[in-house]
């Protein structure tokens, strides 16, 4: 930990002129999906064998859908490549699950809701060098809250993330932004108790101070 | 008759109000236009069993038996039931002794009926003086931890009619076949009123008989913990009498199952662990509608079996939003 | 967000409530194991005490239309337990119920020298309706029955081929496994 702080007040030396420098941007995202889990409605067998394998009344096998949405940034320039950013994004994946293999023949069908998601958090970003064309890295963390539909329930955890991208500085206050990711969610929307790693994309603006 | 022991078992007698289905069944009477539900008020439940045997279990072993599946019923947590044996008795199950009595008689009448739960009621003032089950020594019976062949095992007889005895009604969560005569081929509910084969075992409660436990003598801190799905099932825009439906867990499997018991075909299933649920609903067209629902009802099994396309979710000590189904006809 | 309705939602059933366990049975199996097969009008409910007033008993008279299979008469009366004497009601869960008007099917089991019952106690009683759709009097509810007496058959709820039977068509399948019971 002592090396890493170290190492940022290095890298932030060069950075004296623009050490102030405070970004806003917005970017439309997307997220990957996931497997959320299969599970079948079984029933105990009329068998006397206590290993028998259960009725299966339908069969059902879950996902999580990718998702389009948007985010907010607020970045501090604490150095010429060092920034502190703070997030907020939106993404309205759904949760579906199919049922087939019904016993009774009822038509297999895919039942879905809408869910909202929301990630507030903070992340590191550094940048490879100074002028227009700005290759970056970031990795941060955020509280992750995701509403089921009609608000009927919640899902809150916590997420890490790492990635890059790249900015491309129109001028001296707008610029572009681009960036791919992974975010790893501890606790998310599903039915599988485990952790989920998605791939993100982001295109977006940015304007300075 | 006497009437001994009779304050225990209460019949809450409730206005004439329509009746709103929840999971599983709960039993009830009616009296005149006043709807009663059984239900004890007190516990713990007292009991004797007949001092008699029969061939293969003694009455001492019905007792022990009776004792894991009354001790199966109040490890529901969260549940006020207890139970208390008080003795043996010579009294037949149904005597009108104005004791709950528990024992084996002899019924080559009732010829498919391996045991069966009764209920003596004082029409004018509602009160419940008696409640028996009997088990048909007609039958070979079994009181081995383990089952054996051939043989039908008295604990988890006896578990299905303690359900009843404790106020519920019938599951309909459970398939069969015809293969040289009708077979259960599974059952997710003891309360499914069709039994295994002789030999197996059925002495573990699934989430449909739990659910509906729960909801006679669950403690508030059930009903904060749980939620509720309701909605209606229709058919070319009238309600549908007599569906059933499912509740069904993605996350674990598990299921519960009600009906609609009111011509709007409407339903409310209840007892549910919050989060997403699948809902199916099915017609009651292979099975005598009297073992579920009152058999004057003129019940709809005109449809074809469906799933809701969309997920609900329950809440946590709330109620979903409506469902609503809309089913095919055959 | 409402508040779960479970404390004052109940699902209320009359007396006739089933709650017994039961061995299934085949509709084969219901028509040759019964002596008689009666299609008629309930007459009269009348409860009694039985075996040393330890039980009460109710014994249904039927104004034949027609007999599906053998003849007790003009008039057949059985019995099922439970029953209301004065002020009490033993309520015998399980037991199919019966008032006067109905319409019915009832398969019959005959002990020598006592009252006839009802085979398979709830499954041996049918009743008959208007079909909501047709208008047509058709026997309640679909039986169960495999298409061939031995092959395994799933019972699958919601088939289209499951449906009432039409009062003609129903004598006719019993008809149908009498001849077969025969033939082998």
């Amino acid at each position: 930990m002592r090396v890493l702080v170290v190492l940022v007040c290095l890298l932030s030396l060069p950075a004296a002129a623009n050490a102030q420098r405070i970004e806003i941007g917005g970017s439309f995202v997307t997220t990957g999906g996931y497997d959320a889990g299969e599970q079948s409605a079984f029933e105990t067998p009329n068998s006397t064998n206590p290993n028998a394998a259960p009725f299966t009344l339908f069969t059902t096998s879950s996902t999580v859908t990718s998702a389009i949405g948007v985010e907010g940034r607020l970045a501090v320039n604490v150095s010429r490549r060092v920034a502190v950013e703070g997030t907020f994004q939106v993404t309205w994946p759904s949760l579906q699950t199919r049922a087939a293999d019904d016993f009774e023949n009822a038509p297999a069908i895919t039942a879905e809701e809408r869910v909202t998601s929301y990630l507030g958090g903070a992340s590191l970003v550094y940048h490879f060098r100074t002028g227009r064309f700005l290759p970056f890295v970031a990795g941060g963390a955020s509280y992750l809250r995701q509403m089921h539909e009609d608000n009927a329930g919640v899902v809150t955890g916590a997420e890490i993330h790492g990635g890059g991208g790249v900015k491309y500085w129109f001028g001296r206050r707008f610029g572009l932004r681009a960036e791919a990711g992974l975010s790893s969610r501890g606790t998310s929307i599903g039915f599988e108790d485990k952790r989920q790693t998605v791939p993100t994309l982001g295109v977006g603006l940015n304007y300075r101070f | 008759m006497k009437r001994m022991l009779s304050a225990a078992l209460v019949a809450v007698v409730l206005g004439a109000t329509a009746p709103v289905a929840l999971a599983y069944l709960k039993l009830g009477t009616r009296q005149g236009t006043a709807l009663i539900t059984l239900r004890w008020n007190s516990m713990p439940v007292r009991y004797f069993v007949t001092n008699r045997d029969v061939p293969n279990v003694t009455a001492p072993q019905l007792r022990d038996a009776a004792g894991r599946a009354f001790a199966t019923w109040a490890g529901v947590p969260n549940v006020a039931i207890s139970s208390q044996f008080v003795g043996f008795t010579g009294a037949t199950p149904s005597s009108g002794d104005g004791a709950t009595v528990l024992g084996f008689t002899n019924r080559p009448d009732l010829d498919r009926v391996l045991g069966s739960t009764s209920f003596i009621v004082d029409t004018v003032s509602g009160e419940v003086l008696e409640s028996d089950i009997f088990f048909n020594s007609t039958f070979a019976w079994s009181a081995a931890s383990a089952g054996e062949t051939n043989r039908h095992d008295i604990e988890s007889i006896a578990l299905h009619e303690i359900g009843h005895l404790l106020g519920l009604g019938h599951s309909m969560l459970g398939e069969t076949v015809n293969d040289g005569g009708r077979r259960v081929l599974g059952a997710e509910a003891v309360m499914f009123p069709i039994a295994f084969s002789p030999g197996t075992l059925n002495r573990t409660l699934k989430a449909d008989d739990v659910a509906g436990i729960s909801d006679i003598y669950g403690a508030d801190t059930f009903r904060k913990a749980t939620g509720s799905v309701t909605g209606r099932i229709t058919k070319n825009g009238a309600g549908v009498l007599g569906a059933h439906v499912i509740a069904f867990n993605p996350a674990t499997g598990a299921m519960v199952g009600g009906f609609t018991l009111s011509p709007d075909g409407t339903f409310v299933i209840a007892g549910l662990e919050p989060g997403p649920q699948l809902i199916r609903v099915e017609p009651l067209d292979d099975g005598d509608v009297g073992s579920f629902l009152d058999p004057g009802l003129n019940i709809d099994a005109d449809f074809q079996a469906a799933f809701y396309p969309k997920l609900v979710t329950v809440p946590r000590g709330g109620t979903s939003r409506s469902v609503d189904i809309s089913v095919v006809a055959k | 967000m409402r508040l779960a309705a479970a404390c004052a939602a109940f699902v209320f059933m009359t007396v006739a409530v089933r709650a017994t366990v039961v061995l299934p049975i085949e509709f084969r199996e219901l028509v040759t194991s019964s002596a008689v097969i009666v299609h008629g009008r309930v007459t009269d409910a009348r409860s009694a005490f039985v075996d040393d007033r330890r039980a009460v008993d109710t014994f249904i008279t039927v104004a034949v239309d027609e007999y599906f299979k053998g003849n007790l008469g003009a008039h057949v009366t059985f019995r099922v337990p439970g029953g209301q004497i004065g002020r009490y009601k033993t309520v015998f869960v399980g037991a199919p119920e019966f008032n006067e008007g109905d319409e019915v099917v009832v398969f019959l089991k005959t002990p020598s020298g006592g009252v006839p019952f009802v085979t398979g106690l709830s499954q041996g009683a049918f009743r008959v309706l208007p079909d909501s759709r047709t208008g047509r009097r058709v026997v309640t509810t679909p039986i169960v029955v495999g298409k061939t007496a031995g092959d395994a058959e799933r019972i699958v709820r919601g088939d289209p081929a499951r449906r009432p039977l039409a009062i003609e068509a129903f004598r006719d399948a019993v008809r149908q496994v009498q001849s077969e019971a025969a033939a082998r």
